[in-house]
Formats: structure tokens, sequence, C-alpha cells
């Protein structure tokens, strides 16, 4: 067959790298395809539910804390990814495998940040919530979805609690998707109905960090610069302080 | 005998840095690119069950980024959209790597924007075989199986891939003399 000249060879090995993916690249779509593959919301709020909870096994804490902050995902993603993404990420990528119900052997231990999706899991670390593989998942308020019979129901307090942390998470991606459209004045209302549904939500710090930089790329940077700081005072090694800092112009 | 399918998370770190490269080399537009590559990997997970294994996960993987191009490229021209396909925009990241100094950064940049730019004057029958062979070392038999056509069918579009990327390769550059004077 006809050969490549070494002209054309000498442009496609230079070229060869040009399109390798970055690892943040790697963990933004690995987000992306969790949130919209399902599951994740849900999980997602039976994992910070368990995180928070002091009805959670004592045991489950370390992990589940781990898989929510400790993950090379939130290492890799911060600077572009929005805190839905993130916490939506965080989430699929380690407490989403650590509290699904059990249906096979358990597994033996691994680090969570490195455990497959689609695995058979470890034992339940809390009570279970079943997954959906509905993208829509974010619209099923949790305390409806079936709990698995095999396991004692979570007290009522939990599942409620579990219902406004869905809540929490949905204004809060609501807010992160008008952003990356650009739509400041719409993530600001998102914001401000988390305000006033959960002012002292599990997520409220992460609320005024998103507003701060809701506020600063709309456009109105004196009030982001404050709110940004207000933020980074409490709250400098946040997942969400790089993009604050640069959408706010605030040096590192 | 069963089939021992991987799991989502494998075929994800098997496969993500290829598809994302053949998404860019397929001609999606860069602020397209994450959005592409999602759609392949939830297509992925929707359909891992029908893997058989009877192709490498690489190749049945080619086949649905294939498939999703098209749908992208279809898209693309029922909106009329008007811009070039791909961006000559060099990723930041790619540029601030500190592995790399900055002339061998500029020359990968320069001769990834010509790599495009000549991928787009190939159909896209020809782009992808001259993708996978001569960007990602398949042989042609399993290009034949990623692209669902016979050995001999590949052999030929490779061929005429090449040719046509000769050519427009030297056009390039002979306008680029013409150019410096």
């Amino acid at each position: 067959m006809d050969d490549l000249s070494p002209n054309t060879r000498a442009l496609l090995d230079a070229a060869r790298s040009f399109d390798d993916p970055t690892d943040a690249d790697r963990d933004r779509v690995r987000a992306g395809v969790m949130m919209r593959i399902g599951g994740v919301a849900a999980v997602g709020t039976a994992a910070i539910t368990a995180a928070k909870s002091s009805s959670a096994a004592a045991s489950a804490a370390p992990m589940i804390a781990n898989a929510l902050g400790g993950t090379s995902l939130f290492g890799g993603m911060l600077a572009k990814v929005g805190i839905g993404m993130v916490l939506a990420g965080a989430v699929a990528s380690g407490a989403y495998v650590a509290l699904r119900p059990v249906h096979h052997a358990p597994a033996a231990v691994v680090a969570v940040a490195t455990l497959p999706v689609a695995a058979p899991v470890a034992q339940p670390l809390a009570a279970p919530v079943a997954t959906s593989a509905d993208s829509e998942a974010a619209a099923v308020d949790p305390a409806d979805l079936p709990l698995d019979d095999a396991r004692p129901s979570p007290a009522r307090s939990g599942r409620a609690h579990a219902a406004d942390l869905e809540g929490e998470m949905k204004l809060l991606r609501t807010a992160d998707a008008a952003l990356r459209r650009g739509d400041s004045a719409a993530a600001l209302s998102a914001l401000n109905k988390h305000a006033a549904l959960y002012p002292t939500g599990v997520l409220s710090q992460e609320r005024e960090g998103v507003r701060a930089i809701a506020l600063c790329t709309g456009g109105n940077l004196s009030q982001g610069q404050s709110a940004a700081q207000r933020f980074l005072a409490q709250a400098a090694k946040s997942p969400l302080a790089s993009r604050i800092r640069a959408a706010c112009s605030l040096a590192d | 005998m069963a089939v021992v399918r991987p799991t989502f998370d494998q075929v994800y770190q098997e496969t993500f840095a290829f598809v994302w490269r053949t998404v860019r080399r397929l001609g999606v537009n860069d602020s397209a690119v994450d959005d592409v590559t999602q759609e392949v990997f939830v297509t992925v997970h929707r359909r891992l069950g029908e893997f058989e294994g009877r192709c490498a996960v690489k190749t049945w993987v080619f086949s649905i980024v294939m498939r999703v191009v098209q749908n992208y490229r279809r898209s693309r021209r029922r909106k009329g959209a008007a811009q070039p396909i791909t961006s000559a925009v060099v990723d930041p990241e790619i540029l601030a790597d500190t592995r790399m100094d900055p002339q061998e950064q500029a020359s990968r940049a320069q001769a990834g924007r010509i790599l495009h730019k000549l991928l787009e004057e190939l159909d896209e029958e020809k782009a992808s075989v001259f993708v996978l062979a001569e960007l990602e070392g398949m042989t042609v038999p399993a290009i034949a199986d990623a692209v669902g056509a016979n050995v001999n069918t590949v052999y030929s579009r490779l061929r005429a891939a090449r040719k046509q990327f000769e050519l427009a390769l030297e056009r390039l550059q002979a306008e680029e003399v013409n150019r410096n004077g």
C-alpha cells in the first residue's frame, strides 16, 4: 500500500499528542456522564445525609467523607467544574457505589476513588436508597423511593432530611447550569430560592460561593468580591475557591 | 462460554483518551467536545450489556463514536452552522504544560492545527480510517470491524485518504512558501 512521505510522518508525529486530554478533561466528562446516567441525585443525597447524619453508622463516616471531599475527582476538576457537577461527580465516583444496596457478595475493600461504578459493592454504610437509571432522578422525592426490603427502614427524619438535600442539590445544579450558559440572573434566582427554602441548608456555604461567582460574572463585581471574600475567609480550601477567585479577579 | 464484560468504569478508563482524541480529530468543535464525548459514554453505559466481546472494547466504542459524531454533524447541518467545524483555539492547559519547552509547545500546537485542517478536507469515511490507522495505530482488520466495512474497502479508503492528505499538505506548504515569498 502507498506509504506516507517522511514529511507527512513528521507532521503526524509532531501532532500526535496535540489532542490528548488532560486529567481535568477526564474528570469533568466523567462527572457529566454520571449526572446523565442517573442515580446520582438520589444516591448523592443519601451520601450526604449519611455523612452528616448522626444516625449513620459510625464506621461509614470516614469513607463517605473521603468520597465527598477527598477523591482524585475533586482534585482534578476543581478549576473547571461547577458545584453541581463537583457534588454529583464526587458522589458518583465514590459514595454512589459505597451506598448502593447489596445484591452481591461483598467485594474486597477498595479505595473509594477507584471503585468502578458498575461493580458489586461493599457493605451498605447507611440506609440504602434505591438507585434510578433515569436521568430525571433529580425530580424524584427520595422519600418516595422504594427501600430495600432487606434493610431496616431509616427514621422518618432521615428521609425528610434526604428530601431536603435532594432539593438543595437540584437548586444548586440549576444555578450552576445557568452560570455555565452565562445566565447570571437565572443563577441568582435559583440561589435566592435556595436561600429562602434552605437558609441553613447543608449546602448553604456552597450556595454563597456560587452566588459570588454569579455576581462577579454578572457584572456586579463589587458585591461579588465582597461575597467572595466572605466565602474565602470561611472556606479558603473549598473546591470552589479557585473558581471564585478567577471569576472575581481575586489574587490567590 | 459466558461473556466477561468489562465494567463501565473499566471501559471509561481504557478508552476515554482515545474517544476524546478521536472526537476532536473527526471535526467536532472545541466547544462541543465535552458534550459529544459525554454522549458517547452515556451510550456506552446504556449498551454495555450488548457488548459480546467479539471485538476489542476500543473497536466497539469507536462504532459508538462514529454514530455520535455523525449525529452531531447532522445536527450542525440542520442548524446551518456557519462557523468552521473545528477552531484553532489551543487549550491553555496544553500550552501551560510545564514538561514541554515553549518551542516544543508551539511546534506541537501548530502541527495539531495543521492536522485538524487537513483532516477536515477528508470526507468522514476517509478521515475515520486515516485517524485510526495513522494516529491510533489500529490494524486494518480492526478498523474494518470498527467502521463496519470489509477489509478491502478499508484498504481502499486508507489509500485514498493518504493520497488526499499528502496532496493537501503539499498544497498547504506551497501556499506557505508563496506567502513568505
